[in-house]
């Protein structure tokens, strides 16, 4: 029963929802492993290392959290080996110090193909109810993981079955794995050499990418400064409306925990493209409206997390805006009016903008505090977390820090 | 008499069940059931009007500007394998598990000749124009259609595609008809570049089930999806017996009423997108319903000679 207004109160005041959140786990053992929510079943086999207020995520039944495919799935991640010609991994376009999102517009994959999206920053990605910008079909990580790396349009890293063969031998091939891969699967005789290889590589990629978890911020330590505080409550406000979209403890309204029993997915359009004056968006990237054909899913994404994006820039689906600057002077103007270019057109006046998506009055000094607040959700331990860095070693050929 | 022999199926089926005590009257009943299970290899053509596909043939005089198109992708998924009556009974077949391709529930077709799409020089060794069938169906019935469905089935359309068995597998055989972004499999991936230079898209005809959602709160697989996709097709055997007959697919028919020299939007050709102007085209001649258009009759495959 206190589920849901827990939801709604922590995105309006985080203040509030760190008093309710204590209020609501207090009765739960010190250990990190094994807690107890309000539906009574939130046992982890791993250690989540999360805050008291932060409620565990949800663990898929046929693929439980574990350090061994944690670190497994961290090898894994690093590792250009597995892509068509040994050129990318996932940190190929996921770099740690930037909140593993890569810093450009649109990433290219192996064979040079751009991607149509902006690269995500992979930052609790645990709490998601559905994965990447804009398919709501797409509700679990080990789903997300089969495309980037068998998928064929676009080529990311271009595994198909001409070539998965090759690639797994390859990595059979180094001592490092299979220690690791038995570790990690010990109910099986062969998890790098059997019919379930690619199946456990998912699976430990999956689990490496559910464990970045994030929740140790100035905001979170309630160490705000003053302008970030001003920012706080311009955030927080009617006038910006940016908590509709951004609420709960994950700074998005696409966030799901144990306790979690109903929520709508979320997907909103916020005005940037309007080519046609009927709201279109520019091909390939149309949102919801591309997965469901429903005209009123023109241009809806999903609101990302806004924890640690001041490193993830550019910004929104098609990295297309520079700055948190901008992104604020687009809220502010009710959308974006393109002059030229082939995607000219009027955001402002698309039909399907979201209604939270009005046009404000905003100073340089109120942008600036807002800014501040945003800086404020940078977690610089997350960045420098030695369990989250690539583990293999400067000479070894698979080392791929960015 | 049609009674009778029903009855006798039916009853020999449900002795057969039991199991165990086996009498001398059992075997009778057995004995007198004139049906015998036979395996089937019913071939598959793939054409272009008179041109058989392969990775070398040129297709000529394709659709509504006479395009000239060279292969890049030609495969299939079908499922649900079913003999029609000529009272209307549907008799569902058995697809041979232990057959190159197939599964107890799905075959893949691949008429790609050649490794890398048909850029390569070597043999694909995943080619395969073959649905091997196990019927068993009582002689005294009158088959007149065979019948199957285009695609994947549901029940296997959204499961974990990285444990699924052959020809399911992705990366395996299955690796480019996964349609992970939208959800399941691509049930067809033909895809032909035009061969005249001021062209540069390859028209692709990607059919697969849209507007998949999956259930947020539980993070489950996805719902049924609304828009399917799935074409039925049956095919008169007008009296030629299943040992002798060939499906055969022909693309010119199938691409008769699009302009292959153009895209007006969305993918390039159809891939099924619900604004993809290419696509009405396509549903429409393999009997699928495109938005408030109802399904006509196929008009893409077809019995022939083996």
């Amino acid at each position: 029963m206190m589920k849901k207004p827990f939801l709604l109160l922590a995105g309006q005041s985080p203040g509030l929802f760190l008093v309710l959140g204590t209020l609501l786990l207090s009765g739960c053992p010190e250990q990190s492993e094994t807690r107890v929510d309000d539906q009574g079943a939130s046992y982890s086999a791993y250690d989540w290392q999360l805050p008291e207020n932060i409620p565990l995520p949800r663990e898929p039944a046929d693929n439980p959290m574990t350090e061994e495919k944690f670190q497994l799935g961290r090898h894994l991640f690093y590792d250009k080996r597995l892509s068509v010609n040994g050129t990318i991994s996932c940190s190929s376009c996921h770099h740690q110090d930037k909140a593993f999102s890569d810093g450009v517009a649109r990433p290219a994959g192996a064979t040079g193909t751009l991607h149509p999206r902006n690269s995500q920053a992979l930052v609790n990605v645990a709490w998601y109810n559905t994965l990447t910008w804009g398919n709501p079909a797409l509700s679990t990580i080990e789903q997300q993981i089969m495309l980037p790396l068998f998928g064929d349009d676009p080529i990311e890293h271009g595994i198909n079955g001409a070539n998965s063969e090759q690639i797994l031998m390859n990595l059979q091939s180094d001592p490092v794995y299979a220690p690791l891969f038995a570790a990690a699967f010990p109910e099986q005789d062969e998890p790098l050499f059997g019919d379930t290889a690619y199946s456990n590589i998912v699976k430990s990629l999956a689990s490496f990418v559910r464990g970045l978890a994030s929740f140790n911020s100035p905001f979170d330590r309630n160490e705000l400064s003053a302008s970030a505080k001003r920012g706080s409550a311009l955030f927080n406000g009617e006038k910006l409306e940016c908590f509709h979209c951004h609420g709960t403890y994950n700074f998005s309204d696409a966030t799901v925990d144990r306790r979690t029993s109903y929520i709508e997915a979320q997907f909103h359009n916020n005005g940037l493209y309007n080519i046609d004056g009927l709201g279109g968006y520019p091909e390939p990237n149309t949102g919801r409206y591309e997965l469901t054909g429903k005209a009123h899913h023109m241009g809806q994404f999903r609101a990302p997390s806004l924890r640690n994006v001041a490193l993830s820039a550019p910004y929104n689906h098609d990295g297309s805006v520079e700055t948190l600057e901008q992104v604020i002077r687009n809220y502010a103007a009710g959308g974006r009016n393109i002059t030229s270019g082939p995607n000219t057109g009027d955001g402002r006046m698309s039909p399907y903008k979201d209604s939270f998506i009005v046009s404000f009055s905003i100073s340089d000094s109120e942008i600036a505090d807002v800014v501040a607040f945003l800086e404020s959700l940078t977690d610089e331990e997350f960045i420098n977390n030695p369990r989250f860095s690539n583990p293999w070693t400067e000479s070894s050929p698979q080392d791929s820090a960015p | 008499m049609r009674i009778l022999t029903l009855a006798t199926a039916s009853l020999a089926t449900i002795l057969t069940g039991c199991g165990g005590s086996s009498s001398s009257g059992d075997r009778a009943w057995e004995s007198s059931r004139s049906s015998t299970a036979r395996t089937i290899e019913i071939p598959v053509k793939a054409v272009a009007g008179t041109t058989d596909i392969s990775c070398d043939a040129t297709l000529q005089s394709l659709g509504t500007a006479g395009t000239e198109v060279s292969l890049v992708d030609f495969r299939f998924f079908v499922h649900d394998l079913a003999v029609v009556t000529d009272e209307g009974q549907v008799i569902p077949v058995a697809l041979d598990a232990d057959a190159e391709s197939q599964n107890a529930d799905v075959a893949l077709l691949d008429f790609r000749d050649k490794d890398e799409n048909c850029a390569g020089e070597g043999a694909n060794t995943n080619f395969n124009d073959t649905i091997t069938i196990k019927v068993d169906v009582d002689s005294e019935l009158v088959i007149s259609d065979l019948q199957f469905t285009l695609g994947v089935p549901f029940e296997l359309n959204h499961l974990d595609q990285s444990l699924a068995e052959e020809p399911l597998r992705n990366p395996g055989k299955a690796s480019g008809m996964a349609w992970s972004w939208r959800g399941g499999y691509k049930f067809t991936g033909l895809d032909v570049k035009p061969v005249s230079d001021d062209i540069s898209k390859n028209w692709h005809i990607h059919i697969g089930s849209t507007g998949c959602t999956a259930d947020p709160a539980e993070g489950e697989e996805p719902v049924p999806c609304p828009n399917p996709n799935r074409a039925t097709i049956k095919l008169p055997l007008e009296g030629a017996n299943l040992e002798d007959i060939a499906i055969q697919l022909d693309y010119a028919k199938l691409v008769e009423g699009s302009n292959l020299s153009q895209d007006e939007g969305g993918a390039s050709g159809c891939m099924s997108g619900f604004s993809d102007p290419e696509c009405p085209a396509i549903f429409k001649r393999l009997g699928l319903p495109w938005g408030d258009t109802e399904a006509v009759e196929q008009s893409v495959f077809s019995i022939v000679p083996k």
